[in-house]
């Protein structure tokens, strides 16, 4: 077992950390108050490789392993979760389920496009009465000629308006159940598809999010992706490489917590010393340090089996769940420890909170993770 | 154009050919502990000196503009590899490792020496160095490459512009920005604001873990290490004082002009 990164891990490091401290951490407050979408920054993460880390070369990606991906993820949710919850949809679910489950055309259709910032991707799977329970999804997918017709909405779909192409799940067979959902390639543009921002975000207010409508839109046969009954198979697997960005960009927002409240604890004087000598304030920062590196931890051992190509739902789920509450609980003390100016956005603290507080909800809520994990130690599964 | 160079070595190439001398420091973040008269090494996260990093950067404009072969070029105990594989990230042709246990106690000179010895078997146009390194800031090896070469030196350059085999480089100097026009071969060193250092793509830094280090040692050189014992010994090492003086105001004494004053002296 080595705990040390490799060479090229750490140069991955030193160039993403740059990155976040030059580029994202400046402009990182203004496009959380504005609710503005970082297209600048997504400009300039493209020629460095950061929209297709893990894809392969020859499709335009960095192909790079998957404990960089997680630096990459750690680094831009340290400077703003809204990116790397972009990057995370762009890479992890739609990227990943082209590359995995698509064709050798769909791969040199979309990779390069989606890996260069050409295109955007997103990924649509929860519906208004589908969330932790997407079996239930009601948007029908009906043969028609070589193609398919959609039918049906949905909904928190991040990048959702903006996408070029989006990975949209869809009941082919409802009398085969969850075998009956299958997987398709949308364009924007595609007749009959349309969306509509959410907005008013408690947190992740620089990223869109979109409610998506299909209303008779043709799908050519070629945009099937996979099989048709293999949906959610194809979900659950991408919410795999999902949920591991979630959990990084987690680690990155603890590592934000542990900075600011270090810088400000030694600055702040009350009593006559600095705040940081107050043991209070110590057992806070020494909480969030250890909930870090527990996660981290967690994060890397699923990078290190998905490196080595073994199913790690599980360990995933466990770093996803873990890595999330664990930033909730980071950032609320790392306001306690700012004190009242904690509570403005004068600090980046309570945007980590309100950031953080997304993660245990999006891509299986901490619950569900719960069950995944359960089910796994007790054999005995708690919903069907 | 044909340029006499070194060694009697003629070229009439336009293009540039460029070293760069790199070194690996401590980050400039890590905690530096003190062990006897040295640094505790254990632990340290190791960078790339930020000043080699504004040269590796130039030359790469450089190549751009008017073509050329880049190689960087590093000497040292063991960790070299890093700061090489770095810069071939950024997109640099080649990277030169003098890497060498007898490296270990050589003194600046010394390591001036073994760089200028593997460089002068290389045809080049021009050397780059930064300033100095961020851990000793001796400031040493590019004035002695120059020297022991027989080339110019311009030192802490901060604008350069090459035209054929003659160049224009800025220096800032107190109140001012000194011009130097010389002819190429020379040796610039980078100071802060040269260039703004790019950031190595994911693409490149997988494409410099296949690219090949050349490795050289003292005796491939020709270098007996004896002849880099140091004359210098370094005596202690201390950690810098720290003494705060504050100066406790109140308003009950002195008038409200003089504490006005007081301010205004600090601000």
């Amino acid at each position: 077992m080595d705990f040390e990164l490799t060479p090229e891990q750490k140069l991955v490091r030193e160039t993403a950390r740059k990155f976040a401290d030059q580029e994202i951490i400046p402009v990182a407050r203004e496009n959380d108050a504005l609710e503005r979408f970082p297209w600048d920054l997504i400009k300039k993460m493209a020629p460095l490789g950061f929209l297709g880390a893990t894809v392969p070369e020859k499709y335009g990606g960095a192909g790079l392993d998957y404990i960089s991906d997680a630096i990459i993820f750690e680094e831009v949710g340290r400077g703003c979760s809204s990116l790397r919850t972009i990057i995370s949809v762009q890479v992890s679910l739609a990227e990943h389920t082209i590359l995995k489950w698509g064709t050798e055309e769909q791969r040199q259709n979309y990779l390069p496009k989606l890996c260069g910032g050409e295109y955007l991707g997103c990924f649509g799977l929860t519906e208004p009465g589908a969330g932790s329970d997407p079996a239930s999804m009601k948007t029908a997918a009906a043969r028609k000629g070589d193609g398919w017709v959609l039918n049906g909405s949905k909904t928190w779909i991040s990048t959702g308006s903006l996408a070029n192409v989006a990975v949209i799940f869809a009941q082919a067979d409802p009398s085969k159940g969850y075998k009956g959902i299958t997987a398709f390639l949308v364009e924007k543009g595609t007749p009959g598809f349309s969306s509509r921002d959410i907005t008013g975000k408690m947190g992740l207010r620089a990223a869109n999010t979109a409610q998506l409508f299909f209303e008779d839109c043709f799908i050519p046969g070629k945009n099937l992706v996979g099989s048709p009954g293999e949906g959610l198979k194809i979900a659950l697997d991408a919410l795999d490489n999902g949920r591991f960005g979630v959990a990084a960009g987690c680690v990155g927002i603890m590592q934000g917590c542990v900075d600011a409240c270090v810088k400000y604890s030694k600055e702040r004087y009350q009593f006559g010393r600095p705040i940081a000598s107050f043991q209070l304030v110590q057992d806070m920062i020494a909480r969030m340090c250890v909930d870090m590196d527990a996660a981290r931890l967690l994060v890397y051992r699923a990078g290190h089996l998905k490196n080595r190509g073994v199913r790690n739902t599980i360990e995933t789920s466990m770093a996803k769940y873990f890595a999330s509450e664990a930033a909730v609980r980071a950032a609320t003390d790392a306001i306690q420890v700012h004190g009242g100016y904690g509570y403005s956005n004068e600090y980046p603290v309570e945007r980590y909170l309100r950031d953080a507080k997304v993660a245990t909800i999006y891509e299986g809520t901490s619950q569900i993770q719960k069950l995944i994990i359960g089910e796994n130690i007790l054999g005995v599964r708690a919903f069907v | 154009m044909i340029v006499r160079r070194r060694r009697g070595i003629l070229r009439t190439s336009k293009n540039v050919d460029i070293i760069v001398c790199l070194k690996r420091v401590p980050d400039t973040g890590a905690r530096v502990e003190i062990e006897g008269t040295g640094v505790r090494e254990e632990g340290l996260d190791w960078v790339l000196n930020p000043y080699d990093e504004f040269g590796v950067e130039e030359a790469l404009k450089i190549k751009a503009a008017h073509g050329g072969k880049v190689t960087v070029i590093t000497a040292g105990a063991p960790g070299g590899e890093d700061v090489l594989r770095k810069a071939l990230a950024m997109g640099v042709d080649e990277a030169v490792y003098i890497k060498d246990a007898g490296l270990k106690g050589a003194d600046d000179h010394g390591v001036s020496r073994v760089l200028a010895k593997a460089i002068s078997r290389t045809p080049f146009d021009l050397i780059l160095c930064g300033k100095q390194s961020t851990d000793a800031q001796a400031g040493y090896v590019g004035g002695a490459l120059a020297g022991l070469l027989g080339i110019p030196l311009v030192s802490a350059i901060r604008e350069l512009k090459i035209s054929g085999k003659s160049f224009e480089a800025g220096r800032e100097v107190e109140g001012g920005v000194e011009t130097v026009e010389a002819t190429l071969p020379a040796v610039l060193t980078a100071e802060k604001g040269l260039n703004e250092p790019r950031y190595p793509a994911l693409a490149g830094i997988m494409r410099a873990k296949k690219q090949e280090i050349k490795y050289l040692d003292l005796p491939s050189l020709g270098i007996n290490p004896e002849e880099l014992e140091n004359p210098l010994k370094r005596v202690s090492l201390t950690y810098p004082s720290i003494e705060r003086k504050g100066k406790v105001l109140n308003a009950d004494s002195g008038s409200i002009k003089e504490f006005a004053g007081f301010i205004k002296s600090i601000i």
